[in-house]
């Protein structure tokens, strides 16, 4: 019988093993799973521990499901993956001999060496335990310090804050999210953190996490400063899950390079989600994302050709990557990002360490070209940012009312000529919101 | 009705009101499928009990008749996933007509789930 090995149990894994089932009824298809749960949705851990939805909620794919669909999941880990043998071996020592495999491991936080970082209560996010771990321990701790710059650390404190600790966000440079807001789009951020009574600093760092009987009780940071806290929340990125192959041959950079059809290096080795290294058409390049739909994508496209490739076929779904798009709340202040956003102030040398945050993509803070034009405008709490080249719109960044998001998203993706509003767009002064409409509207009703 | 957009841009806040169903005209939460993060708090908060989440996973309109039009998905959301949309034509003999142009436009875009 054809056996199709699923390596993860998040977006990729189960979108490749519905695309799979819809077209092999008979196949058997595993799916290894090294958490304790079924399908559940990962951004929604950041609404968990806000207390808006409970974690029988957050499921998106009960067991009853597999059962439905012949998807046997299996809890465990895969200690060892053979990818010329087609062979894995599980940790209870189970070999999995299989006929294709999407390697869908996903994405974990990046954690510094610092000294103290193994004491109880240094708390990454990235699963449904880790927010279990968050609500338990925040509601015993009086303070909370939290580190990083995206997405996750800014979830994280609002978390903390929401169990009524005293909360600390830490920020390395000058701004929130320096690679991706300039300092207006920072400042208004800034102010809704303050007005959640969140302790923000600038230019802090820790050296070190300050631990009593193996337990948290504060930070040092570089400034020699002291921070009394019980818990600390490292959220300064993630990197792929890539461990299975670090013996193996497949061709990897950050992540595994995929060709069009998401196959590896070795064509019965397939990889989708966090893990992929997937070209992106406007830059040339392969990149990085950490997006939930990116995943589902690239999940569908390669089920799809897992089968073409066990019927002895050549893969027939070739994936055609979106701009990278999120959409995602920051302290009750929407955010939407699309396409290419440019990076403010970091430095190429920067550009290669930095870990992505969750909820991000490589290709958003690219830096920009010298043909390459940013326009900014706001009222209050509402800003709207857009990157033209080439006579068209790339990127856009939204805060607060999200009207044009999806207009720009429409803009961005057609790639639609500006011709004449592209200078109107670029003049001192310009009123965005205004110029964006009117265009839309023309290109929607020519 | 011309919407204008640049007046409601400008605005802080979107008006949450809840839209009125009229005889031709029918409003359904309408869900852009590329920013569902099937986190489930649409379903979560929904008083009748609809699952709404999976209505948006597939990008649909939701056309259960127990909908209520409260507006508690669409503004519990927390990704903009939900909107009020135009869908329907109710006709006088109660038969509903789907213009398929009033569909979110958003489909068009990404590949339909399954």
């Amino acid at each position: 019988m054809i056996h199709y090995l699923i390596i993860g149990n998040g977006a990729a894994g189960l979108s490749a093993a519905e695309a799979i089932r819809r077209r092999d009824k008979r196949g058997r298809i595993t799916i290894v799973s090294n958490e304790p749960y079924p399908l559940y949705s990962r951004p929604g851990i950041a609404y968990v521990i806000l207390g808006r939805l409970s974690e029988e909620q957050l499921i998106t794919r009960p067991l009853a499901f597999y059962k439905e669909h012949d998807l046997q999941l299996r809890f465990g880990t895969i200690t060892h993956l053979d990818v010329q043998r087609q062979e894995a071996r599980l940790d209870d020592g189970e070999l999995l001999a299989y006929d294709v495999c999407l390697l869908a491991t996903g994405s974990s936080a990046v954690r510094p060496p610092l000294p103290g970082i193994d004491l109880d209560g240094v708390i990454s996010f990235d699963t449904l335990d880790d927010a279990k771990e968050v609500i338990a321990k925040g509601r015993r701790a009086k303070a909370a310090v939290v580190v990083g710059g995206g997405i996750t650390a800014m979830e994280l404190a609002e978390g903390f804050r929401h169990q009524r600790t005293t909360t600390h966000l830490l920020q390395r440079r000058d701004r929130i999210w320096p690679r991706l807001f300039n300092e207006h789009e920072s400042a208004i951020i800034e102010e809704q953190i303050r007005h959640e009574g969140i302790k923000l600093r600038y230019h802090s760092e820790i050296a070190e996490i300050l631990g009593d009987k193996g337990k948290v009780k504060g930070v040092l940071l570089k400034s020699g400063e002291t921070i009394k806290c019980q818990v600390v929340g490292i959220a300064v990125g993630v990197r792929p899950n890539l461990q299975l192959l670090k013996e193996s041959d497949i061709e990897l950079n950050r992540g595994v390079i995929v060709n069009d059809f998401m196959q590896s290096s070795h064509p019965t080795l397939l990889a989708a989600g966090d893990v992929a290294q997937v070209y992106d058409r406007w830059t040339g390049e392969h990149h990085l994302d950490v997006l939930w739909p990116s995943a589902i994508n690239e999940g569908r496209t390669a089920g799809h050709n897992m089968v073409d490739i066990t019927m002895g076929r050549e893969p027939s779904h070739a994936y055609r990557k979106g701009s990278p798009f999120n959409a995602a709340m920051l302290f009750g202040v929407h955010l939407t990002v699309i396409g290419r956003v440019g990076s403010t102030g970091a430095d190429e040398a920067e550009q290669s360490r930095h870990y992505l945050s969750r909820g991000s993509s490589f290709v958003w803070t690219l830096p920009l070209s010298a043909n390459q034009h940013s326009a900014w405008d706001n009222h209050g709490i509402t800003s709207v940012r857009i990157v033209i080249a080439e006579g068209r719109i790339i990127g856009a960044l939204l805060l607060g009312n999200q009207l044009l998001a999806d207009p720009l998203r429409q803009l961005i993706e057609q790639e639609v000529p500006l011709g004449a509003y592209e200078s109107a767009l670029l003049a001192a002064d310009a009123d965005l919101p205004e110029i964006i409409s009117n265009f839309w509207h023309q290109w929607r009703h020519a | 009705m011309f919407l204008n957009i640049t007046q409601l841009f400008k605005a802080q806040q979107i008006s949450t009101e809840i839209p009125s169903t009229s005889a031709t005209v029918l409003k359904l939460v309408t869900a852009d499928a590329t920013r569902c993060v099937q986190c489930g708090i649409c379903s979560y908060n929904c008083p009748v009990g609809i699952d709404v989440r999976e209505y948006a996973r597939r990008g649909k309109q939701v056309t259960d008749s127990r909908c209520i039009s409260c507006s508690a998905c669409v503004n519990m959301c927390p990704r903009g996933t939900l909107r009020w949309g135009d869908a329907a034509l109710i006709f006088e003999d109660a038969t509903v007509e789907v213009d398929p142009k009033m569909l979110p436009d958003a489909l068009h875009l990404q590949p339909r789930f399954a």
